[in-house]
């Protein structure tokens, strides 16, 4: 009897240090997806559906709490105090709520933002070359990410065309598409700009941008999103053979 | 009867021309052959090198008429775009017919000297405005459902499991 005590406590303080462990990387991969290093948070700021950066920052913080009550957890086993343990019960249930909320609002920003191109596309059209704040964070970020990723447009360069945009309404229509969407030598000109003004195919990029920003925040979402999740389905079996050791003790 | 018409009406316009033109499309290596302030044509043949061309078109349905005298000569016969060691070099294409009105249907022709092409058809795009686009949630993605439901259970049996547990202690004492 005692020593299936002994056992059960053991392997609770196996479980608690795993646990302290997988909520450490909770921890750190929310500070990831925090940081932004894709940096593209003003597409999901300026629509207004920026939960999986706030999902991400509600998760640095339980990823942290859980740690720390795990490693109280593991202190309320050894010393087999029901007053401790219902403690660390009480804590890990709130921070199951917090966490809770993280997954789920992080997983359906991300459908909002990313479930189809429309939204990118329009704030594209809107925002691109517009005066305002908002419009000068997704000027930038956009002609970074065409630069860099090679892409024009969010499905196709065709969506300059096919609708009325605020760089259109700016700048005329002796451009098509703004110049980022040209290729450009490695001295960092235009490699052909007549070219690329009458939309020669070889002279722009024709790839949309909307499958890199697709893959950036359904990353994130992964991290916040399923990996939290995860993290909750292990407390869970957690919680629930702490119960069987509180009314044992 | 109509469609009869319609085919023999369509022979006798390439049949009438003395040569062939038409809208530049993704298979000449552009984006788009039609934009919305301007349409790009095919030029000419080039057996008619070194011949001046001019152009004429007219809004479809309309009497509204421009020519356009002149205005470039048939390229001799070499390849039209490729890369020379590491440039890229273009040469033309096509011709940009510029400032039409969008969203409206054109007439277009070439003459050369006593030669006429036929007449294209092509429509300038009428540029949609964006508040057009519906960006409404797209769909219940699996990822929400699977997450919510699965959570909301879990809280659930944690909640009783809680509450059964402190009601069994304090019956104990």
């Amino acid at each position: 009897m005692a020593d299936g005590g002994t056992c059960f406590m053991i392997f609770l303080i196996l479980l608690n240090t795993f646990g302290a462990a997988a909520s450490l990387a909770l921890f750190a991969l929310a500070i990831w997806v925090a940081v932004d290093g894709y940096e593209l948070y003003p597409i999901s700021g300026v629509s207004g559906k920026d939960d999986i950066f706030a999902g991400a920052w509600i998760a640095i913080f339980t990823g942290f709490a859980f740690f720390c009550t795990t490693v109280f957890g593991i202190l309320a086993v050894v010393k087999s105090s029901r007053l401790l343990v219902l403690l660390y019960l009480i804590l890990m249930f709130i921070i199951f709520i917090f966490e809770c909320a993280s997954c789920i609002t992080a997983a359906t920003h991300r459908d909002y933002l990313v479930g189809n191109s429309n939204l990118v596309k329009k704030q594209m059209l809107k925002y691109y070359a517009d005066d305002s704040f908002a419009g000068q964070q997704i000027t930038v970020t956009w002609n970074r990410m065409m630069r860099e990723v090679e892409c024009c447009g969010a499905d196709r360069p065709q969506d300059w065309i096919d609708y009325n945009s605020t760089f259109r309404m700016t700048y005329g229509t002796t451009y098509p598409w703004p110049q980022q969407c040209c290729k450009r030598l490695s001295s960092f000109e235009v490699a052909d700009v007549e070219g690329c003004k009458a939309g020669l195919a070889s002279t722009l990029f024709t790839k949309g941008c909307f499958d890199h920003i697709e893959s950036v925040f359904s990353r994130y979402t992964w991290a916040v999103s399923w990996y939290g999740f995860s993290v909750l389905m292990f407390m869970f079996w957690l919680m629930l053979l702490t119960m069987g050791y509180y009314l044992k003790i | 009867m109509l469609t009869i018409l319609l085919f023999v009406g369509t022979l006798l316009n390439h049949a009438n021309a003395d040569f062939d033109t038409d809208v530049l499309n993704e298979k000449d290596g552009v984006v788009s052959g039609i934009l919305s302030d301007s349409v790009l044509l095919h030029l000419p043949p080039c057996s008619f090198q070194g011949q001046n061309v001019s152009l004429q078109y007219t809004i479809n349905n309309t009497v509204d008429t421009w020519t356009l005298e002149n205005i470039f000569t048939v390229p001799p016969c070499e390849k039209t775009t490729g890369t020379e060691g590491n440039s890229l070099v273009t040469r033309r294409i096509g011709y940009k017919v510029s400032d039409l009105a969008s969203g409206t249907t054109y007439r277009f022709q070439f003459q050369i000297g006593s030669n006429k092409s036929n007449t294209v058809l092509a429509t300038t795009k009428a540029g949609q405005h964006y508040s057009g686009i519906d960006t409404g949630l797209p769909a219940r993605s699996g990822a929400m459902v699977v997450i919510t439901v699965i959570l909301s259970v879990a809280m659930f049996i944690l909640m009783v499991a809680l509450t059964i547990t402190i009601v069994l202690s304090n019956d104990e004492d």
